[in-house]
């Protein structure tokens, strides 16, 4: 096989401000004709960089190349000018980004958006490009193409999109497919079917495949090679099977570990003690707020005759994919949202929705996902702190005295009540996220999706952190995650739900080994790295006999 | 969202709008010094109790409060606002005469306004940060700051007084005839002044948010998604960029439609033109209340056709009709 | 991404319109110390150009000194944008505030209202109130304010709306938090910025809007402003030019200024959304 791709000691500068000087740094590599070679990284890795320098995608004004050649089919084409690599873009690479939805015009048809990318590289006649569309349109697997080409955007799924992506960057038959994490954006089944679809395409076209991820499942299922980065520079690349079965450079090794294992055994999983979360035929519908009076038709059902209970001392996983109302039964539980049917006890005290809530809320706390929108920028970490507790009626000194308590227990050093949470970072602030929901003595947590913002080498501590506070003060846990490996790291209770139903529950080993619905099922086959997965936990037996 | 149930959704809250400003209008009417019995029968030299009483009746003074709006709800629905205080002729009479003129003005304003300001905000957005962007916004930021009425003062000098290049006064030459061509001819040089001088006010306005916009877009994904098709740079700044930019000047630019009309009242008081704006002024010279709140109802109407125009211009030009709510 | 901040003199336009704001502010402030007594008495001879000694802007027709008149009027043109711009803030930050915060019909009437005051021709809607209810300082105010609260209401409710879903302002309803103490001590702060920098660039608004009410004759005599000395001085203009070209240069000067430190203000604030901040 010859190169198609070769990188020699690249570097990419960037602004002068920046809080290192160059973005990509010495970097040296090839891509092969026909294969599949996945970049893997955690943010700020530098890989989507490096990924828009070979398509020449470089926002110019930030960012550029310092040093260093990268020959595209034995042309260099570092330097090369705006008009001679728009002749390749399209043409010869095609680029599919991480948001389908960010990324298509909203106010075009995808049909329209289809056929320039064709128009943009022929001058052929418009009815043969109408023809090519369609083929296009089938070729990526898109229902009914005749007419979902005369769609927007907007009116189509997520999964929709992003084939529409994959078929402009197909469009005309290019060598080299980039891909910067296409399937992040996505849910799991969706994500199954993507890749899928990339793999059958580069089978059929023979293109090769640069595909940018930080999922070390992804890269299992789908790389022939692998090249590992970290911090601007290539730390590892080789065969995916080598890198991913024996990495050689402990950086490697780490990022594998990190990956929570699907079934695993370690974890000593309890009982349920007495149920004291007891959720009845809960529902919830949206209405279109603008049209009030269409009651049932436009209507969804966010929670449809939910039954949930939670012992003491359990961690339950709810588990969905988006749109499943997960997220709105947590909502429910901790009191941000209010429901239309049925009833949330607690310790045997009904709940009420937003309202009426003061004395048992505080009980109930949560932890939220996104760890740069969950502290007041304009707070001192000491009041982000001790501000709740202190109108729930704790003294000040008191408060300040569990505040440093808990900062140490969340591993962070006492001094950083001083500080405001952008002097943090994003695993930093969640363990403040965490200490201050912790800071009103809850019986319960709510965690919604917290560690999926994260760097997987951040989210395994995190996971960590989490188990080992619920075990040490005996707290119940319901973890809101779509992710089943990481609720398999730590639930002992695995609820599934699909339009905002219950379809799964039961203890985390069987669910997660014999489970009994087909939905639950097809979510397990659709995680990433399923084959790896058997290999992996092979040779973890191997090394515990 | 269907369109219907959107432009539905629009057209009731013009209407609510109107029936807003009637109520506006009713109760500045209320407020005015002295009721409309009083100022006619004062007119009159009439201040006999009895007479005005009569006049009260017959103007319906003497009704309760709802029932006096609803009366002149109706009369607002016949185009009926009543007589002029000093005039003595319908409301609507005098103000249909002076409309033509004022739009004539304020269209002309309006379209070289939408025009300069659209081209020069995105060559100044393509060319962020240079030389050329710097002098634009420049320019933009200048005319903002201008009174309109002091640019007029300062044109008619420079241009009518010193230079003696263009007429400063009216519509027409008085007493010019000749054939409709050299009409024509002499009323687009009477234009040119007042005409500049609001358009260029509005140009900075929508120079800037023009920039603005398209600065945005240029930002988006779907910019680099059509530069890595390869796409031409014309192409690309056509369909992707212009395209999504100028949506949202849309409906800025028919909010605006109101303060330019509004501020005709400046320009046409500047250069005596002949329009709604110079009426608006002389009635309030003349403390003829009826003809001012004709005159405000009359161009918040118009104001709430634009818009809702801009509407419908809106839904077919996106097709997510997601309006700037 | 937090982008730094670069520093605010790093704006040399910024701080050209600060340095010229801070000039009129100190005109205004000492105006009876450099110009002592009556401006609107007579002190020399009518229609003396500009320079002539002693009288740096000339006299008017009737001989009064129009620098005085000038020192004297940005007294009231600022006390005017001042009071405004305090008005409509507060005002508009609270309908902002509610609507945006507790959403559904609230946020409906809230904003059908602030729609009405945002169509509705402003500058005729405030000629009209003056002119009803009786020039003076308390209507001017009043009628300006009444047009200019409702960007600010539009502004805050959709930086409040963005903010309600928040997971701090969560974070904080969890915690068991007041509403008003979420409000108040939550939201509002992050407000702040964007509601300065509108601010600002109101008052530049107000200050075109009150000169063109004065210049249709609408001011109050007892109160001289910029706008009212450009009216008076605009019989004669032909011939003694200097008597509205210079009050409309103060206008001008102190509107580009306050655009000038508007747009600082935003860069500096919100070096995110600069690009964005159009003047809706």
């Amino acid at each position: 096989m010859t190169a198609l791709v070769e990188i020699a000691g690249l570097s990419i500068a960037l602004p002068e401000h920046a809080d290192r000087a160059l973005a990509v740094e010495d970097v040296s590599l090839r891509i092969d004709r026909g294969e599949v070679l996945c970049l893997v990284g955690e943010s700020g890795s530098g890989k989507s960089v490096l990924a828009a320098a070979i398509a020449g995608l470089l926002p110019a004004k930030q960012l550029r190349i310092a040093a260093g050649a990268i020959r595209f089919d034995g042309r260099d084409i570092a330097g090369i000018s705006e008009a001679s690599f728009r002749l390749l873009r399209g043409k010869r690479i095609g680029f599919i980004f991480q948001e389908p939805m960010s990324a298509l015009n909203p106010v075009l048809t995808i049909g329209r958006q289809i056929e320039e990318a064709l128009a943009a590289h022929d001058d052929g006649d418009r009815k043969a490009r109408t023809a090519r569309v369609l083929e296009l349109a089938r070729a990526t697997r898109l229902p009914d193409p005749e007419t979902i080409i005369h769609r927007y955007p907007h009116q189509l799924s997520g999964g929709q999109r992003q084939r529409v992506m994959i078929a402009m960057a197909i469009a005309n038959d290019p060598d080299l497919l980039i891909a910067d994490e296409p399937t992040t954006a996505l849910d799991v089944t969706t994500q199954a079917e993507i890749l899928r679809l990339i793999l059958e395409i580069r089978e059929r076209l023979g293109l090769a495949v640069l595909f940018i991820t930080h999922d070390i499942g992804v890269v299992a299922d789908i790389a022939d090679r692998v090249v590992v980065m970290k911090e601007g520079r290539v730390i590892e690349s080789g065969r995916a099977d080598d890198v991913l079965e024996a990495p050689s450079q402990p950086y490697t090794r780490r990022l594998i570990e990190a990956v929570p294992v699907l079934h695993t055994s370690a974890i000593q999983r309890r009982d349920a003690g007495d149920p004291f979360l007891v959720v009845r035929g809960l529902s919830k519908a949206y209405r279109d707020r603008r049209a009030p009076w269409r009651r049932q038709a436009s209507a969804t059902k966010a929670l449809d005759g939910v039954n949930l209970t939670i012992g003491r001392g359990e961690t339950v996983a709810l588990v969905g994919e988006s749109g499943s109302g997960k997220t709105t039964l947590g909502k429910c539980v901790v009191g941000l949202a209010d429901w239309d049917e049925g009833s949330l006890s607690f310790e045997g005290g009904d709940l009420a929705g937003t309202t009426r809530e003061r004395t048992l809320r505080p009980r109930i706390q949560m932890v939220f996902q996104d760890p740069f929108a969950s502290l007041n920028p304009r707070h001192r970490v000491r009041r982000i702190l001790t501000e709740a507790a202190i109108v729930n009626g704790l003294s000040r000194e008191r408060a300040e005295e569990s505040m440093s308590r808990l900062l140490v227990r969340v591993g962070l050093d006492p001094g950083a009540a001083d500080r405001f949470p952008h002097a943090f970072s994003g695993g930093q602030r969640q363990r403040i996220g965490l200490a201050r929901a912790l800071m009103l003595e809850p019986d319960l947590l709510v965690a919604d999706e917290p560690v999926s913002a994260l760097d997987v080498s951040i989210q395994a501590q995190i996971l960590d952190l989490l188990a080992e506070i619920k075990r040490d003060l005996g707290l119940s846990m319901l973890f809101i995650t779509h992710d089943l490996r990481v609720a398999s790291a730590i639930a002992d209770r695995i609820v599934v739900m699909q339009s905002g139903k219950i379809v799964e529950d039961g203890p985390a080993e069987q669910v997660l080994t014999r489970p009994g619905s087909d939905y639950a099922r097809a979510l397990l086959a659709a995680v990433p790295g399923l084959s790896w997965e058997r290999s992996r936990s092979q040779i973890d037996r191997a090394a515990a006999e | 969202m269907d369109r219907l149930g959107f432009l539905t959704g629009r057209a009731a809250r013009a209407v609510l709008i109107l029936f807003g400003v009637i109520v506006l209008n009713f109760v500045l009417l209320r407020l005015a010094p002295g009721d409309a019995a009083s100022v006619l029968a004062g007119d009159q030299g009439a201040a006999d109790p009895a007479f005005v009483a009569e006049l009260r009746h017959d103007l319906g003074l003497d009704r309760s409060v709802p029932e006096q709006l609803w009366i002149y709800t109706k009369s607002l629905a016949r185009l009926d606002f009543g007589q002029s205080y000093r005039d003595q002729r319908p409301v609507v009479d005098i103000i249909a005469e002076r409309l033509p003129a004022t739009l004539l003005l304020t269209l002309t304003a309006f379209c070289f306004a939408l025009g300069t300001g659209i081209a020069l905000g995105s060559i100044a957005a393509r060319h962020a940060g240079s030389l050329l962007d710097t002098v634009l916004t420049g320019i933009s930021v200048m005319f903002f700051a201008m009174p309109l009425f002091w640019t007029g003062l300062m044109a008619i000098l420079l241009f009518s007084v010193w230079l003696n290049w263009l007429p400063s006064y009216g519509m027409q030459t008085v007493g010019e005839g000749g054939s409709d061509l050299s009409l024509v001819g002499d009323v687009a040089v009477h234009l040119i002044l007042p005409a500049l001088t609001l358009g260029l006010f509005y140009m900075a306005i929508y120079m800037r948010v023009t920039r603005a916009s398209v600065l945005d877009v240029l930002d988006r994904d779907f910019v680099r998604t059509a530069r890595a098709k390869g796409l031409k740079p014309g192409l690309i700044w056509r369909q992707h960029v212009l395209r999504n930019a100028l949506l949202p000047i849309i409906t800025f630019a028919s909010l605006q439609a109101g303060q330019l009309i509004g501020g005709s009242i400046l320009i046409e008081t500047v250069f005596a033109w002949p329009g709604v704006g110079r009426l608006a002024f002389d009635a309030l010279m003349q403390r003829d209340y009826n003809l001012l709140l004709a005159i405000f109802f009359i161009t918040s109407t118009i104001v709430v056709v634009i818009n809702l125009a801009a509407d419908f211009l809106y839904v077919a030009a996106d097709p997510r009709i997601e309006m700037g709510a | 991404m937090a982008l730094p901040r670069t520093p605010f003199l790093r704006h040399p336009g910024a701080v050209a319109g600060a340095l010229i704001l801070i000039a009129i502010l100190l005109m205004a402030i000492f105006a009876g110390i450099l110009f002592p007594g009556d401006p609107w008495r007579m002190v020399a001879r009518p229609n003396l150009p500009p320079f002539s000694p002693g009288h740096l802007f000339g006299t008017d027709m009737l001989g009064r000194d129009l620098a005085a008149g000038i020192a004297h009027g940005a007294q009231v043109t600022l006390l005017i944008a001042l009071a405004v711009t305090l008005l409509a803030v507060a005002f508009g930050t609270a309908i902002g505030a509610v609507a945006g915060y507790f959403g559904g019909w609230v946020d409906d009437v809230a904003m059908r209202f602030t729609e009405f005051f945002q169509t509705i021709p402003s500058f005729l809607l405030t000629v009209v109130i003056v002119a009803i209810v009786a020039p003076s300082l308390a209507s001017i105010i009043l009628a300006i304010a009444i047009v200019s609260w409702p960007q600010i209401a539009r502004l805050v409710r959709a930086e409040v709306l963005s903010l309600v879903n928040q997971d701090f302002v969560r974070a904080a309803r969890v915690g068991g938090l007041s509403t008003a103490r979420i409000i108040w001590g939550h939201i509002l702060p992050n407000v702040l910025s964007p509601v300065i920098v509108a601010a600002s660039l109101m008052t530049a608004t107000v200050i075109l809007i009150e000169s063109g009410i004065s210049f249709l004759g609408l001011g109050n005599r007892e109160f001289v402003s910029w706008g009212y000395l450009l009216g008076t001085g605009r019989t004669a203009f032909r011939v003694n030019w200097w008597l509205s070209t210079i009050p409309g240069l103060a206008i001008f000067l102190t509107v580009l200024s306050l655009n000038l430190v508007g747009d600082g203000l935003n860069h500096w604030l919100n070096p995110r959304n600069s690009n964005r901040g159009g003047r809706a």
